[in-house]
């Protein structure tokens, strides 16, 4: 197990290299001198030649790659072009947030894709089982950003229950999160019912009933524990999903998260802002891939071998 | 003749796919006497398995018991309440199953999963519960119970876990266990090593068995009665002497003569023609007409289960008045195996 | 003990085990109703789509999707405008039908593309091993260290948003799906008995891969391809809706769906309509997708 770890660790240098280096050669790519597009087509001689030095763009590209990689380390992702703050400064409190509607997405998303999986494959072919999947279909095909407009439309604007805008109010919470957390627990159905069916038809769950078992001890000790191995993964993967989806959910209800931070850097043409975020938000899908992959290992570790 | 403490009536049990009726067990009668061991025999596919889950009910969607009486010391099981069947389960009816490489639960250890019966039918806690589950293994005769109990399934090899199984079977000393071809998965040495342990265990707790097998030299090593299965009915029952010394029923002929012996000269296993008809084209009259050497025109009627003098039963028009093949036809000649 | 033999005597040649034919995966989907449904919508869609494409390039209908007439602006649903008007005026259905080719075909272009990199990668990767494989497989999980929407995101901030660039960068972000699931099903594929035959027959490798890889491999591609279709739209919608794909003007339903979005009090089916096209498009995708993968390889559910 500890040489997994370590080998998984070690996985993971090449792949955050890669990372680093292409999140770097966004500004490189970019058609024409960076410095003029981030001061502007008409922006004066001295204006460009600040920010170029600011970023010493006039340095050899690796020397530049490796004072980037060598101050992202330390989490140090330069100034912004606009108001000369640090990168970090802007993208902590925004990254705080976004990290708060990612987890409670996220519980959302286990607790309502857990319970409907379960009654689907407990109770298949019969109605809840259709309508559950019918249901799931829906929420995987709409668009998370369309579902929060929809949301809105109904309960802020017709009803005036929920407030349609911001984060931190109880009132403000509810929405974003269904709307980011139903194509999720969508996902974690669909996946909870085929492995619950799976696990249901094996030989040890006829052994439990055998023993006298209840059936709801049978499905939530024996059956559970062994659907859920898969479902970690696929729970993994929605982890990224949120953070990324974050970007939409942050746009329709005006939260001032990491998304909102990076769509507006996009439109200012602020590189060192959208950098530093698309860094920080693939390192943390990055560390909790590892981490599911990990306990994915563990869990897995008694059934493999049979 | 000692008390039955399993007595099952003309038991049937089916399963409905895309609207038609496959019937697995069709009207299955036996009995268990009290402390002896019933083998039932018969190929796959022809009902052993499904009626050993129809007494413990445990047949599931699409399958459902349609008829027929379960007694169990007196009581109805096909009648009897969910709790009630549960708290049979386990207790009073044990059974353990063909394939002990998938039969225990990969993400618990063996402790927790032999806890679980004392849990349910005794409602001890964890420590009381884990000391009886060590000395349960040391009964089995696994090696070093105190480390195993918290030991994962995959810990194990293929044997040690049917001594798991057994020992999760007799945790509440069963007054009958059902073993569902217990030793098939298993190589041949541990084969011996398992079935002798419940021989052993069977004396020591005084219960009784039923041994579902297709194989006949188990059950001449541990059985007193013989039950022979063969497309969902019995075809015929007898004690063991009975069965292997004087066999009633062609099917039960043919399952001896493709069995190798030592008593007598062979030259060769004489298989049975043709092959277990499959469930859409099942004949109405005598299932194993089709391939039986002696089928007459009689046969296409279903000849019922007919207790003979010596108190045994066999389902064959040969032993009934109505009989209209060759007149004293030599079924079984078992010096000349034909 | 007389069990029945089933076992039967091997063909000496080599099989190719695909021979479980086309007819038989059109008798598993179409007992797939749903999958039917799905199929139906599409064929459905693509056909108006075309339609639409034409009509707003050469104006059949006479009607222009970026007519504006102030004078008839933010009107609900009527018999002259079936889905209403916009802030602008325009009609909503004429729009939608404009920009369904577009949603359409950049859902195709994308997966098309992604498809075109990955799927011979992923057999490469998996047919030689190596260093090859370890490399792409290294470059293809950096790719995936960016989720959802944020590789698209990243590539459109730099390429600047269009409906080129757009498909460009959700083709980038799926490229490591295709190499991912070709290169696993190649390596299930390499191992069969029957491919080491042929190879010890002396087939050279690209024989070997076009007529027997290839062929094997392709349930899983066409399975991912139609279900990556949906992904490529749901993603393309929401680049358009940030503002950062698809330009205004242009009728794309999720650029509609964010100009629609500041009049949501005084009209709320402007980011009605435009909405549920996407999610019937995309249902009818994960439907048939669905229906794909249970007909084709029932095995591979998950």
């Amino acid at each position: 197990m500890t040489t997994f770890i370590i080998r998984r660790l070690l996985q993971l240098i090449p792949v955050l290299l890669g990372v680093t280096i292409l999140v770097f050669s966004l500004m490189h790519l970019t058609p024409g001198n960076p410095a003029v597009i981030m001061a502007g087509e008409s922006a004066p001689q001295a204006t460009v030649e600040a920010i170029e030095q600011r970023l010493g763009l006039n340095d050899p590209l690796h020397v530049q790659y490796f004072n980037f990689l060598g101050n992202a380390l330390q989490l140090d992702f330069g100034t912004s072009i606009r108001d000369n703050i640090p990168v970090f400064e802007h993208i902590q409190p925004r990254f705080l947030i976004t990290l708060e509607l990612t987890i409670y997405s996220m519980i959302f998303a286990i607790v309502l894709g857990l319970l409907a999986g379960i009654v689907s494959a407990v109770r298949q072919y019969t109605f809840s089982d259709v309508a559950i999947m019918v249901v799931a279909l829906f929420g995987l095909s709409m668009p998370n950003f369309w579902l929060g407009l929809m949301l809105i439309q109904w309960f802020s604007i017709n009803l005036g229950w929920l407030s349609p805008t911001g984060w931190g109010d109880p009132d403000q919470l509810v929405l974003p999160v269904i709307a980011l957390g139903t194509a999720g627990a969508a996902i974690i159905a669909r996946m909870t019912r085929s492995s619950m069916l799976d696990v249901i038809s094996q030989d040890y769950i006829r052994t439990a009933r055998a023993k006298g078992v209840k059936e709801r001890v049978v499905i939530f000790r024996h059956a559970l524990k062994n659907a859920m191995i898969p479902v970690v993964t696929v729970i993994g993967l929605q982890f990224g999903y949120f953070l990324a989806g974050s970007v939409l959910t942050e746009s329709v209800f005006a939260i001032n998260g990491l998304g909102r931070l990076i769509i507006d850097a996009i439109l200012q043409r602020d590189f060192p802002i959208v950098q530093g975020a698309v860094l920080v938000v693939s390192v943390s899908f990055v560390i909790v891939n590892l981490i599911v992959d990990i306990s994915y290992r563990f869990l897995n570790k008694r059934v493999d071998l049979n | 003749m000692s008390e039955n403490i399993l007595d099952i009536k003309d038991l049937r049990t089916s399963f409905f796919v895309e609207g038609s009726e496959v019937r697995a067990v069709d009207g299955v009668t036996f009995q268990v006497p009290e402390g002896k061991t019933l083998g039932i025999v018969g190929e796959s596919g022809s009902g052993k398995s499904i009626t050993a889950l129809s007494i413990l009910q445990l047949i599931e969607r699409p399958g459902e018991i349609v008829g027929g009486s379960i007694n169990f010391k007196g009581e109805e099981l096909t009648e009897a309440k969910n709790a009630r069947m549960r708290d049979i389960r386990g207790n009073e009816i044990s059974m353990i199953f063909q394939e002990p490489m998938t039969s225990l639960n990969p993400v618990y250890t063996i402790g927790q999963q032999l806890r679980e019966s004392y849990k349910i039918h005794q409602g001890l806690g964890k420590k009381e519960g884990t000391k009886r589950a060590i000395e349960m293994l040391e009964l089995v005769g696994i090696p070093s119970p105190a480390k195993r109990v918290d030991q994962y399934p995959y810990e194990l090899s293929g044997g040690m876990r049917q001594r798991v199984m057994i020992a999760m079977a007799l945790a509440c000393r069963p007054e009958l266990l059902i073993a569902d071809e217990p030793t098939t998965a298993l190589d041949v040495t541990i084969q011996a090593q398992i079935l002798e342990l419940i021989k052993e265990l069977q004396n020591d707790i005084g219960m009784s068995v039923i041994m579902i097998t297709h194989d006949l030299g188990v059950v001449a090593e541990t059985c007193d009665y013989v039950a022979v299965m063969y497309c969902g009915k019995v075809v015929e029952y007898a004690d063991v002497e009975t069965l292997f010394e004087n066999p009633r029923h062609p099917y039960t002929v043919g399952l001896l003569n493709s069995l190798p012996r030592h008593d007598v000269d062979q030259d060769e296993l004489i298989p049975i023609k043709g092959s277990v008809p499959a469930p859409d084209e099942m004949p109405t009259g005598c299932r194993f007409a089709p391939r039986c050497p002696h089928a007459s025109d009689i046969c296409s009627k279903l000849p019922e289960l007919e207790t003979q003098e010596d108190g045994n039963d066999v389902r064959c028009w040969i032993y009934t008045e109505e009989w209209d093949g060759e007149k004293g036809v030599a079924v079984y000649d078992r010096e000349h195996t034909t | 003990m007389v069990v029945a033999s089933k076992e039967r005597i091997r063909d000496t040649r080599p099989v190719n085990p695909r021979v479980k034919s086309l007819k038989d995966t059109f008798r598993r989907l179409k007992k797939n109703k749903s999958a039917l449904v799905g199929f139906y919508v599409l064929a459905f869609f693509f056909v108006v789509s075309i339609f639409g494409a034409i009509d707003a390039n050469y104006g059949l209908t006479g009607i222009s999707s970026n007519a504006t007439n102030l004078t008839s602006k933010l009107e609900g649903p009527s018999g002259a405008h079936w889905f209403g008007t916009d802030h602008l005026g325009r009609d909503i259905f004429i729009r939608i039908l404009h920009g369904m080719y577009i949603t359409l075909g950049v859902g195709f272009a994308a997966t098309f593309l992604a498809g075109l990199v990955g799927v011979p990668l992923g057999i490469l990767a998996g047919y030689y091993g190596g260093w090859f494989d370890t490399v792409v497989m290294r470059l293809m999980d950096i790719l995936l260290a960016f989720p959802g929407i944020l590789l698209a995101l990243a590539i459109v901030s730099v390429l600047g948003g269009s409906t080129i660039n757009v498909t460009i960068a959700i083709a980038i972000g799926a490229i490591p799906q295709f190499a991912r699931i070709v290169r696993g099903s190649t390596l299930t594929t390499k191992k069969l008995e029957y491919v080491d035959a042929i190879r010890a027959l002396g087939a050279r490798d690209g024989k070997i891969i076009f007529q027997h890889i290839l062929p094997n491999i392709m349930s899983p591609i066409i399975v991912n391809t139609t279900l990556f279709i949906a992904t490529a739209i749901l993603t393309a919608a929401g680049l358009s809706f940030l503002g950062l794909g698809v330009q205004p003007p242009t009728p794309e339903w999720g650029a509609m769906l964010n100009d629609g979005r500041n009049y949501m009090y005084q009209a709320g089916h402007i980011t009605l309509f435009p909405g549920m096209m996407i999610v019937i498009v995309v249902l009818a995708f994960n439907l048939f997708g669905d229906g794909l993968r249970d007909a084709l390889d029932p095995k591979m559910r998950k």
